[in-house]
């Protein structure tokens, strides 16, 4: 699910960037900084949409360096264990395949394919079929995500498209 | 304790053993009252009533040194009249021996004894004429009836049913027989107890009866029995003679403390139920799994199902018709005493073993005495053979079993029941509050919930959905087991697969399938062996210093990237696409290639992190993970199943799957270091500064002799050093052999030994250099002696160093700090050459070293020392931690942040690396590996540390060391600073040496904040003066000095001895305070003896030099007045 | 001998929420946070008056949202949200899901949004229609 979400990030500048351009030295910082970052909190920062106050300056005692505490807008995408969303099949092997629901990446396992559907492993790309349906590389799929995990810098999740509604979506 | 209870033997024993005692004690203290006084023997009392019996051994110990040395020393003093009231142990030795000495000297010399001696043996006369007195005095039969008042047992003795004593008084004691141990053939433990007490029995009521107390013998504790005997000696004699009894082996007593837990011990209850699992304990089958299929009468013996194991190619048979067959079975097996695991089959052991050895019976197979049914092998075990607890079966094992009757394996459908037994009983153990759990038996089978306590069996758990929703439940634990459903992020705890994580993606009854966070492989467990967890397995992930994905050095050809972590080994792919299996010790460190730069197919900048695609080959994309040597590239894609997704490419094929410019993207700057855009070209400079290699272990190429070891006393050079690990060549035999470093002396030039890494040694420099006065002394410092570090000095451009005297542009007034080191060190100064820089012993010093923060970017990779690894030996900037005197220049604190790392972590223990710092107290702590002070700690900024290095930080350590302590440790790196070129600092050098020569930075002393100053004119005439003069000939009390580099702004920072009044003085109006009187407390201004504090004893001589002894702890010394200043402890 | 092996003493672990879409616990970030409609977010990175990030987190849904988009135009998405305020039992996070994932009839609706089930089976239908059209009409 995305969300709109007001976030804040700290930004330490050094001395050397107070000036003139400083604003725009700390809105690009910002953006580097956070857009296409993971966390388990918020999920992935999509992009900024908006800096909403890019924070009074503290010098720090010690180093002179400025510490800026900013608030930002930002669209952030996190999935939820339950949540059904659609994606797109990236890679069918014989334990099951991925999916892309944006940043995100999701494994289905064979066990959580309804077991109608066989891994054709003479098929061309590798794909499941059923005798109605076929998932392979590039197929739109509709599935619900049962758990997520996340590390520092992503968030992978398994899906199941073993319940009624789900599977390949045109 | 009811064995114990209901043990005659004991009981009775133990009575004895108290009277026997009560006996003893008695006699004891007749003899002791003999020999003291009254008033001893009242102490003793007190002290004896306090006793408890524990203590009673030692005492006994020492009250007989007490009689022998009394009754020596009445024969001695009834002759010679030494008698003398002493009481104490220790004194009685050293008193024993000087009257020893005494009578020696009286009888050779008796006229010789002064007044005071003889008053001394007057003294003892009299009061051995008063005890013997007294002695006499005393009615015997009174003495009698006092010992027996005092000694007869305080507390009445327990006469009742001795049922009821309370257990610990049954305990044992010292007074009780003593238990050994004793060795005896496994399984006969029982046998040989019976023979024990038959032979017990029909020696009874002969002569020499058994005098053993009594015999047990544990199941739990298998080839022993106990025997309860006074002494060891009674034991050997019951166990003569008795067949699998090895006293040989050793009669060993039993620890009083331990005895009463012996007889606890119960042996675990382990039930065997046909069906359950068990482990074969030694022999053919040692380890294997095994499943009870029935069990004999007596509870004794087992029958067991397992796999065979036979042998199908018996050595003993050379030649059969078919050969060819058994052969090509041969080379199937491995290697190894013992046939693997494999089913019966009729017609290969018919072949191998020929077609008599086998026969059938009905369905079963008999082959050379063993029953075969389906494949597997039937036999009988006696219990003792067989592990019942923690037999872990694994799922493998398990699946061994679920052969189908016709011999096909049935991989397809675990039989579920049958795993489902053999996971039941652990399940038990594993549950923890908080784990969700589902009753599968019993009365409230289905029900699931939240593990609220656990106590004993039952568990208490908190219902979920239902109707009982919320509920407390109490169930046996053993009904329960762990609950999962997909989704599930789980940890297994235990087995083949510990630490693994992973999502749920199915869960059969009770075993568990998850997709791994690793490897994205599925993996089937037991649910019992898992937990949920928060965590990814990070656990995982990293061993030792290295984790997943880390590029790392396997041998100096090959480096390779980790793809997949396991228990303690990791799988690296190598930069040739290889895979290998690697400890962690066979890593020799790990690389960085954050800052490693390829050119990728279209010659742009490919760096580290960058998602690129093949150009060719299979179009693999990937992010790249690590740069090798601008030419391979590691990759990593997730959806590649094959090697955890990473894989090998030269870079020369790849293409950048999102164009780019080769600038860097603005928000891409480290905003917390200095703005690159206001450097300049500095940039280059920077990757100048760090040109330098990590130098060569210092001790590489010491000549070195063995301390200790089969190799004591050769004499080797070092040829490689790693961790505490020493690689020494001999001189003879050419050997190279490894040693523990801490086994080997450094050997110097004229054959002197002295410890390794020690630099307290006496040939420090230091040690030469000070008598050279000042300028010389720490020029002294430079040249270490017989030290590898040599080379740092002598391959430098800067060959003079080694000499102060000689170079006197360095050095005009010699008090230039160690002018010799700077320049030498300065070689490797950002704006050298790196030719110069590269010197020889920086080159030889290719082999990764392990202690130093090791390669800088400029080699395509900082690296990671492996087993010394600190946070700080990762950043760059080795060389410049070799080069303390930088800090002077104001160079980057990084660097010298790196440095004191070094120094904490070897450096300080190495004091050739750079032994004047160790003199100067630079960092006097520094061999303290915990050591807060390091410089390291205060990582000072560099305006600060150029203020205080040369002012403080030469002439006061201490003070420097203080002063850095205030400088804030938060301030980061600054890389600017780490390319300020040195070009100029060697008019620096002149600039500090003409300027800085103020007596009060001159000398070396700790502390300076207890000098006496006196307030004096300017050197520029009367005119020159401090705040009007309004000062002069005041004295104040240093409490800090303020020192930017330069002269006329120095400071210090004085409290007034007058009004104590805190002023700031230049310190061109400041003088040392000659001492005036006796008892003046004063400091020493000298090089030879820095900050040695004396009081004045006389002040005395010429007005002109006066000499002034003075005292302190290490003697008097006399020294010139202008050498020594008044100074206030603190 | 008869010393138990310590046990570890086990942190205790907090019983903290689980997140569950299905029931529409969010945690405690998202639980009342602004959710965006796919085409929202399409619009949103579309007209960016920055440079794009380039980033595979960026590019990656900007090509998703590209293609899982139900609403190409502002109008319709706005539109959609319109309609679906009008039914007060939708939470922020249903709505999206039902914009996001535009299920044909309740039925479905309620399997792939189980927390829809407190809403009638007519209502509900009827609000489905009425994005179906919407989706077929936009311009």
């Amino acid at each position: 699910m995305f969300f709109i979400k007001e976030l804040t990030h700290t930004i330490l500048l050094h001395p050397s960037y107070f000036g003139p351009h400083m604003q725009q030295f700390l809105e690009s910082k910002l953006y580097s900084d956070v857009e296409g970052t993971c966390s388990g909190q918020f999920g992935y920062i999509i992009a900024v949409v908006s800096i909403l106050d890019i924070g009074k300056g503290m010098v720090l005692s010690g180093s002179g360096q400025a510490e800026f505490i900013t608030r930002y807008r930002a669209i952030v995408f996190k999935p939820f264990k339950g949540e059904v969303v659609d994606g797109v099949v990236n890679n069918v092997n014989k334990m099951g395949f991925f999916a892309e629901v944006g940043p995100l990446t999701v494994f289905v396992s064979h066990q959580l394919i309804h077991p109608d559907m066989r891994f054709d492993p003479n098929s061309n790309p590798p794909s499941f079929a059923s005798d109605e349906q076929v998932i392979e590389k590039n197929t739109k799929v509709r599935l619900k995500i049962v758990g997520t995990r996340v590390d520092a810098t992503e968030i992978f999740a398994i899906g199941t498209i073993k319940e009624d509604h789900l599977g390949v979506i045109d | 304790m009811s064995d114990l209870e209901n043990d005659p033997i004991l009981g009775e024993n133990q009575e004895d053993d108290e009277n026997s005692d009560d006996e003893r004690e008695q006699r004891r203290r007749q003899k002791q009252r003999r020999r003291d006084d009254d008033e001893e023997d009242e102490e003793e009392d007190e002290e004896d009533d306090e006793e408890d019996p524990g203590d009673a051994r030692g005492k006994k110990r020492r009250k007989v040194r007490y009689n022998t040395q009394s009754s020596r020393r009445l024969d001695v003093s009834r002759y010679l009249d030494t008698i003398a009231d002493v009481d104490d142990d220790e004194e009685d030795d050293d008193e024993d021996e000087e009257y020893g000495k005494d009578d020696f000297l009286d009888a050779g010399a008796p006229e010789e004894g002064d007044l005071d001696d003889i008053n001394r043996r007057a003294a003892q006369h009299a009061r051995l004429d008063r005890r013997q007195q007294e002695l006499n005095d005393e009615d015997l039969a009174k003495i009698a009836q006092d010992v027996t008042r005092r000694y007869r047992p305080t507390t009445q003795k327990y006469t009742g049913d001795m049922n009821e004593i309370p257990q610990r008084l049954l305990m044992p004691s010292v007074q009780d027989a003593n238990l050994w141990q004793v060795r005896v053939r496994p399984g006969k433990e029982r046998e040989i107890v019976f023979s024990l007490m038959r032979k017990a029995m029909d020696l009874e009521l002969s002569a020499r009866p058994l005098q053993i107390l009594s015999v047990f013998q544990r199941d739990s504790l298998p080839g022993m029995i106990y025997v309860e005997a006074r002494s060891s000696q009674q034991v050997l004699q019951a166990c003569n003679g008795l067949v699998g009894v090895y006293p040989s082996r050793g009669v060993i007593l039993v620890p009083i403390e331990e005895m009463a837990s012996l007889l606890q011990i119960k042996k675990k209850e382990t039930t065997i139920t046909p069906g359950s699992w068990v482990r074969i304990r030694r022999g053919k089958y040692g380890g294997d799994l095994a499943q009870v299929l029935d069990i004999a009468e007596n509870g004794e013996e087992v029958g067991l199902k397992f796999v065979p194991r036979i042998d199908l190619n018996p050595k003993d048979e050379l030649a059969t018709p078919d050969g060819k067959k058994r052969k090509k079975l041969a080379s199937g097996l491995s290697v190894g005493p013992r046939p693997p695991q494999r089913f019966f089959n009729y017609e290969e052991v018919v072949k191998a073993h020929g077609r008599r050895n086998v026969a059938k019976r009905n369905q079963v197979y008999v082959f050379g005495g063993e029953t075969y049914r389906d494949g597997y092998i039937e036999k009988d075990f006696k219990v003792a053979a067989l592990i019942l607890e923690n037999v872990n079966p694994t799922l493998d094992e398990i699946m061994k079993f679920t052969r189908q009757e016709d011999g096909g394996e049935n991989d397809a459908n675990v039989n579920l029941s049958v795993i489902a037994e053999a996971a039941k009983k652990e399940a038990i153990t594993v549950l923890q509050p908080g784990d969700h759990v589902e009753v599968f038996e019993g009365e409230q089978t289905g029900v699931h919930g939240v593990v609220l306590s656990i106590a004993n069996d039952i568990v208490t758990l908190r219902a979920q959905g239902m109707d009982i929703d919320g509920e407390r439940v109490d169930v046996p634990a053993r009904s329960l087991r762990k609950r999962f459903k997909a989704g599930d992020h789980v940890k297994v705890m235990s087995g083949h697969n510990a630490d693994e994580t992973g999502l749920v993606v199915a869960v059969a009854e009770n075993i568990v399938t998850f997709l791994s966070d690793m490897s994205m492989q599925e993996v089937s467990v037991f649910s019992k062996d898992l937990r949920e967890a928060a965590e990814v397995g990070s656990s995982t992930n990293i061993i030792g210093n290295y984790e997943l994905h880390d590029l790392v050095q396997i041998d100096p050809q090959t480096v390779g990237v980790i793809f997949k972590t396991e228990r303690d080994s990791f799988r690296v792919l190598d930069q040739n696409g290889n895979v290998r299996q690697v400890l962690p010790h066979q890593i020799s460190m790990r690389k960085d290639s954050n800052r490693a730069i390829a050119t990728d197919s279209e010659g742009h900048v490919l760096r580290v992190r960058d998602n690129v695609k093949e150009t060719d080959g299979e179009g693999r994309k990937g992010q790249v993970l690590h740069i090798y040597q601008s030419f391979y590239a590691f990759l990593f894609n997730r959806d590649i199943t094959e090697n955890g997704g990473v894989f090998v490419t030269r870079t020369r094929v790849l293409v950048s799957q999102a164009p780019k410019g080769n600038l860097l993207k603005p928000g891409s700057v480290d905003t917390t270091k200095m703005n690159p855009s206001l450097n300049g070209g500095a940039i280059g400079g920077m990757v100048g500064s760090q040109m330098f290699r990590g130098p060569r272990d210092r001790l590489i190429g010491v000549s070195v002799s063995v301390k200790q070891g089969p190799y004591k006393a050769h004499i080797g050079v070092i040829k490689d050093v790693n961790g505490t690990i020493a690689r020494v060549e001999l001189q003879t035999g050419n050997k190279v052999i490894t040693v523990d470093k801490t086994k080997l002396w450094r050997r110097n030039k004229d054959g002197t030994l002295e410890d390794l890494e020690g630099f307290r040694g006496p040939a420090m420099g230091a040690g030469a250099g000070r008598g050279g006065g000042r300028g010389g002394g720490r020029g002294g410092f430079g040249p270490p002696r017989g030290f590898g570090q040599n080379n740092f000095n002598q391959n430098n451009f800067n060959q003079g160093s080694q000499n102060p005297y000689n170079q006197p542009s360095f050095n005009d007034d010699g008090r230039t700090p160690a002018p010799g080191k700077t320049p030498a060190y300065g070689g490797r100064t950002p704006m050298h050459p790196p030719s110069d820089s590269r010197t020889p012993a920086w080159n030889a010093s290719r082999t990764p070293n392990p202690y130093s923060g090791g390669a800088t970017p400029a080699w395509n990779a900082s690296r990671t020392p492996n087993p010394y690894a600190t946070e700080a030996a990762r950043t760059p900037g080795w060389g410049a931690g070799a080069n303390s005197n930088a800090q002077g220049f104001g160079r980057s604190p990084a660097h010298f942040g790196d440095q004191a790392n070094e120094w904490n972590y070897n450096g300080g223990r190495t004091p050739g690396h750079n032994p004047d710092r160790q003199d100067n107290g630079w960092n006097p702590t520094s061999d303290d590996l915990d050591s807060a002070q390091t410089p390291a700690a205060s990582a000072p900024t560099p305006s600060a540390w150029g203020s205080s290095s040369w002012g403080g930080g030469w002439d006061n350590p201490r003070g420097s060391m203080g002063f850095s302590a205030e400088t804030p440790a938060a301030s980061a790196p600054t890389p600017a600073a780490a390319e300020t070129p040195g070009p100029s600092y060697l008019n620096h050098d002149d600039e500090y040496d003409a300027e800085h020569d103020h007596w009060i930075f001159r000398y070396p002393i700790e502390d300076k904040t207890g000098l006496i100053i006196t307030i004096k004119n300017g050197p520029n005439g009367p005119a020159d003066r401090y705040d009007g003069g309004i000062y002069n000939g005041h004295r104040g009390q240093v409490l800090s000095i303020q020192d930017p580099g330069k002269l006329d702004k120095a400071f210090v920072y004085i409290r007034l001895l007058t009004d104590g009044k805190m002023i700031s003085v230049p310190i061109k109006y400041i003088e040392e305070t000659p001492p005036e009187k006796r008892g003046d407390r004063v400091i020493v201004l000298d090089d030879v003896d820095p900050s040695k504090i004396g009081t004045v004893y006389t002040v005395s001589g010429p007005p002109e030099g006066m000499m002034v002894p003075l005292t302190n702890e290490q003697g008097s010394i006399q020294m010139e007045l202008d050498k020594i200043c008044l100074y206030r402890s603190s | 001998m008869n010393t138990p092996t310590p046990t570890p003493r086990l942190h205790r672990r907090a019983f903290a929420e689980e997140e569950d879409a299905s029931v529409l616990k969010l945690g405690a970030e998202f639980n009342n946070a602004g959710c965006l409609l796919i085409s929202e977010v399409r619009y949103l990175l579309e007209n960016r008056d920055k440079d794009a990030p380039d980033t595979a987190v960026y590019n990656k849904t900007l090509e998703y949202v590209k293609q899982f988009g139900k609403f190409t135009t502002t109008d319709s998405a706005s539109a959609v949200r319109e309609t679906l305020r009008r039914e007060p039992a939708l939470t922020q996070f249903e709505t999206a899901q039902i914009a996001n994932l535009c299920p044909m009839d309740s039925d479905e609706a309620k399997s792939i949004i189980p927390s829809l089930v407190k809403i009638d089976d007519d209502r509900l239908q009827a609000l489905l229609d009425e994005i179906q059209t919407m989706r077929k009409f936009q311009t």
